[in-house]
């Protein structure tokens, strides 16, 4: 349903962070199904499993106002998780699917919850993932301000 | 997927840990700026991802205790961005199979973060 470049003209996340290879489904505002398949690795880390279910989650509150470019525009960044639990290690060759669904938007930030399978088997459950995105212009001040 | 470039344990940022004293102890880590996952994240604006943070954390619990396996991250606010070149700081708490830890940047608050562990063997 949307293929990688597709993806690459709704979030900014490249390659080698770019951790999604399609979607296969998105209800606006509501859920969105999208996959990867483990290449490389032997396993993938559990910290990159997360990081792909977060993209799947950008990927549907972005959809409607895409930030595929980061200059002069806002970048996603994430606000707080909650309830992270991993099943067994996705292997090389198996294929990842995210299913994330959305709580709820409110005060600029988007709640969302998600699972991830490989075939039938649990790999990894986030009970509230929460993110926003900042103005890029605010960020590099808040940086210029932190480290002077 | 390119995630081979990444490496296997996230990164190549070496995490150091200090003396650990009733469970307490204070890890640092420096991400390299040359680190590819900057390249991705993003493009003309490098911030390290959120992920890499958890990842440090949970990096310094396993050099203090090796044989344990990550079950759950209960929970992790972000304060701030990070920034390459800068270092982190964190300050964790080992207490049964919990990691609490804050982590810091150039002294003001970066994240908080609770892991929980099984003491069993490494995944």
């Amino acid at each position: 349903m949307i293929d990688l470049a597709g993806i690459q003209r709704i979030i900014p996340h490249r390659p080698p962070m770019l951790l999604l290879d399609a979607v296969d489904e998105l209800v606006a505002g509501k859920r969105i199904l999208a996959r990867l398949t483990v290449q490389d690795l032997p396993e993938l880390p559990l910290l990159l499993l997360v990081e792909s279910l977060a993209q799947a989650a950008l990927v549907l509150v972005l959809r409607e106002r895409p930030h595929a470019e980061v200059e002069h525009t806002a970048v996603p960044v994430a606000g707080s998780v909650h309830g992270v639990r991993f099943g067994p290690m996705a292997r090389r060759g198996e294929t990842v699917i995210h299913e994330v669904e959305l709580i709820r938007e409110w005060g600029g930030l988007a709640f969302l919850r998600g699972e991830s399978r490989v075939g039938d088997r649990l790999v990894l459950e986030v009970d509230r993932l929460a993110t926003t995105t900042h103005p890029v212009s605010a960020l590099r001040s808040l940086l210029a301000e932190e480290s002077s | 997927m390119y995630v081979a470039s990444l490496g296997g344990s996230l990164s190549s940022t070496v995490v150091n840990v200090g003396p650990v004293e009733d469970g307490r102890f204070v890890a640092t880590a420096e991400p390299d700026p040359a680190d590819p996952a900057f390249a991705g994240h993003y493009p003309g604006f490098p911030l390290l991802p959120g992920v890499y943070t958890i990842d440090f954390v949970h990096r310094a619990v396993l050099m203090v205790e090796p044989g344990r396996s990550l079950v759950e991250v209960e929970t992790c606010r972000f304060l701030r961005p990070i920034a390459p070149g800068e270092s982190l700081v964190i300050n964790a708490t080992l207490r049964g199979p919990d990691c609490e830890a804050e982590v810091s940047v150039g002294g003001k608050a970066a994240a908080v973060v609770r892991l929980r562990y099984t003491e069993g063997a490494s995944r």
